[in-house]
């Protein structure tokens, strides 16, 4: 179609302009219509203290790694290192705007670095939650919590091979810690100076920060157990949906006589006009009657009836030749045989792009899932990306938020990026042939 | 459609075509069981329920006639929906509706890399859902935000945009303006099923672009325009899941739509009988929408 009149007649100036316009344009749009994927890309790479900056930032910063440096008279015992260190380290992050990436402490004896302890901004997010809920953490919060923090492991503690780091640069924030830490009684060692130097090591620790989020609802294994959850359900969906459907169609298709096929497509048709958004709230009482609250099923069933599905099917049937039914039916086969060994494969291509879409489908839906999931073990991905954008009620943590909205986005790119041609496919196939 | 069957007789039943009715009939059972416990069953419980004061204790409650109706519409609230509902869809049409028709007529008019165009516009529609209404919610912050960011620098100073009675309708639905997504291709696939014979026929009299443009390519998408526009009737009276998501309705109740107000009528007031029967007049109105929408189509077939 699209070779049309190609080269046959030359366009005209007007023509050409036309044409002109219409790509710059197009290129214009697209640029406008990525936007929204560029910003969520940069503001995942964002340190939580500047996502709300004025004017904000566009471009992609590494985040800093901050070093103290602690001098001692002698070398330190394990003990007094271990408080030093954490009463500096944990609130090096109190320190807004200076985007620490890994905070790190340098224990000096006589200008020599002999011990260092660090704790990356991963680690620090994740594990402050657990240790302290308030937001100013004093000295005395840290020192009784010491126990507590040497249980969790999260610093690591190195005593050989202490390297220093390469560049040794100061800013507003190296300046701000050292004088925040320099006259504090509580540490046993002095501290001189403070530096920072780029650490692209941590680059991706908000990523780190929202894989491990769903710990905060209880799922020891971050996020694999939604994600094992979103997989459940679009499989069982797939398996439910995909029986039912071709089950139909192929009734409707080959089995019924003629004048009942058409009243039973007016039927099922006629349920397709209402959609589903209006019976939401008697459908949500219908799956607890049932006792299927808090359960896969409440979202895995009332999905199986799909009209579309159903259709795309009856078209694929309704051109497989009746002769090779009749030839197997003379051979004595049964209608269940003849439906697995020649209609399903026929139907193979739909299949897949029921698979696929099906996939795409459960891995979005988030608004049925809020209502019937209670239980935060069952939560699927897109459960968890809401907890995390509306579940706190204050504002949401942004770059974490749209670290795990651009993970999660990863699957279902792909599945756009690689079966287009499948959903178009459908698109033409599904009766808009215009 | 079983009384049609039994006029036959039963011993039809056991010839070829019988056999094979009652096995179409066996093969129907999944769907129509599905279909009658979470389609049918849910739409009679909604009407039912909306004649009852819903009480959890004795099921259906206490029968009160009209009474929830008479509450829908003596409530100021459900006015406010209304136009809540109206005001989305109106800015619907202002930026997202006529978008997607721009970016494929002009699509159609490139010839070599139009296959590639085609493929930049639908990959965006990889983006889990959630995921792109929280960048918006990020856009429009409005300390941090990029709209406050640009309307700064034109000069028109800073907003509130979502947590604004005034602007947050508009920051709903302006993310449409950036078009894109299947609604392209459906205009794509319809202007290629337009014959090529009109197009080689207004080449040879002598048509430029614009002439085709007009004379051509508009009327071919006619029909698929006027179907497309009473979808998003439905689309938008429907519309809920993304408002609830970037605004739960608020602030006030300036952002929430009919359907947002029957679930909050429901969940957050325990008020069920005056929720269904909201219920049920958006049914009523998404079933006459969608009648008309059939009709259409049956007419364009013929």
């Amino acid at each position: 179609m699209s070779k049309l009149t190609k080269n046959k007649i030359k366009l005209s100036f007007s023509d050409k302009i036309f044409k002109g316009i219409a790509t710059i344009l197009t290129v214009m749009w697209i640029a406008l219509l990525f936007f929204p994927i560029y910003w969520m890309v940069v503001s995942s790479f964002k340190d939580a203290s500047v996502q709300y900056a004025d004017p904000p930032q566009f471009n992609v910063s590494f985040p800093l790694e901050y070093t103290v440096y602690v001098d001692y008279d002698e070398e330190p015992s394990e003990e007094t290192l271990h408080k030093d260190a954490n009463l500096i380290l944990w609130r090096m992050f109190g320190v807004t705007g200076a985007q620490i990436g890994k905070a790190k402490v340098i224990a000096r004896v006589d200008g020599k670095a002999v011990q260092s302890a660090y704790i990356s901004k991963a680690d620090y997010v994740i594990n402050r939650k657990q240790l302290w809920t308030k937001s100013i953490l004093s000295q005395k919060d840290i020192l009784s919590a010491i126990p507590r923090i040497t249980e969790q492991d999260c610093i690591t503690f190195d005593k050989e091979e202490v390297k220093l780091p390469k560049k040794q640069l100061s800013n507003e924030y190296t300046e701000k810690m050292s004088e925040l830490f320099s006259n504090d009684e509580f540490i046993t060692g002095s501290v001189k100076s403070c530096t920072y130097t780029k650490s692209p090591a941590n680059f991706f620790d908000n990523y780190k920060i929202a894989w491990d989020y769903p710990r905060d609802l209880g799922l020891e294994n971050g996020l694999i157990q939604p994600i094992l959850n979103s997989l459940f359900i679009a499989v069982m969906e797939f398996f439910v949906l995909v029986s039912v459907s071709t089950l139909a169609a192929y009734s409707v298709s080959k089995l019924l006589p003629r004048s009942v096929k058409n009243k039973v497509m007016i039927i099922i048709l006629m349920s397709g006009m209402v959609p589903g958004t209006v019976t939401l709230i008697p459908k949500y009482q219908v799956v607890q009657n049932l006792g299927l609250a808090d359960s896969f099923w409440a979202i895995i069933l009332p999905a199986a009836a799909s009209f579309g599905a159903m259709l795309l099917f009856k078209g694929t049937f309704d051109a497989f030749p009746d002769s090779i039914i009749e030839a197997a039916r003379l051979d004595g086969a049964g209608e269940m045989q003849i439906f697995l060994k020649f209609i399903i494969p026929s139907g193979a291509a739909i299949i897949g792009f029921q698979a696929i879409t099906i996939f795409a489908g459960v891995w979005n839906d988030y608004f049925w899932p809020m209502m019937v999931l209670r239980d935060q073990s069952k939560y699927t991905v897109a459960l968890v990306m809401n907890i995390l954008l509306n579940g706190s009620g204050a504002a949401p943590d942004y770059s974490v938020t749209l670290a795990l909205g651009f993970m999660i986005s990863i699957p279902t790119l792909i599945i756009y990026a690689v079966f287009q041609k499948a959903f178009t496919y459908g698109f033409d196939y599904s009766g808009l042939k215009g | 459609m079983g009384k049609g069957l039994k006029k036959t007789g039963l011993s039809w039943f056991t010839t070829q075509a019988g056999k094979r009715c009652i096995w179409g009939i066996v093969f129907l059972i999944p769907i129509f069981l599905v279909l009658a416990i979470f389609q049918y069953f849910p739409i009679i419980q909604c009407i039912i329920q909306s004649f009852f004061q819903y009480r959890i204790t004795d099921l259906p409650g206490t029968f009160v006639g009209l009474d929830n109706y008479k509450a829908v519409f003596s409530s100021s609230l459900f006015y406010t929906y209304f136009k809540n509902t109206v005001v989305l869809y109106a800015f619907n049409m202002l930026f997202a509706f006529f978008v997607p028709i721009l970016q494929a007529l002009m699509l159609f008019q490139l010839t070599k890399s139009r296959g590639f165009f085609r493929y930049l516009y639908i990959f965006p529609t990889g983006i889990t859902a959630l995921a792109g209404l929280s960048v918006w919610k990020y856009v429009w912050e409005p300390e941090g935000g990029i709209a406050n960011f640009i309307t700064e620098a034109i000069g028109l100073g800073k907003f509130e945009w979502l947590y604004d009675e005034r602007t947050v309708k508009f920051c709903l639905r302006f993310p449409g303006i950036l078009g894109g997504g299947m609604a392209v291709v459906l205009y794509l696939v319809t202007m290629n099923n337009i014959s090529s014979e009109h197009f080689e026929a207004a080449r040879i009299d002598g048509a430029n672009s614009l002439q085709i443009l007009k004379h051509i390519i508009l009327p071919g998408i006619k029909g698929m325009v006027q179907i497309q526009l009473l979808l998003s009737l439905t689309g938008s009276l429907l519309a809920f899941e993304d408002v609830y998501m970037m605004t739960q309705g608020g602030p006030g109740y300036s952002s929430t739509t009919l359907v947002l107000g029957a679930y909050t009528k429901a969940f957050k007031e325990q008020n069920f009988g005056v929720a269904m029967a909201m219920a049920v007049v958006i049914l009523v109105c998404t079933v006459i929408i969608t009648s008309l929408v059939n009709y259409f189509v049956s007419r364009k077939e013929d």
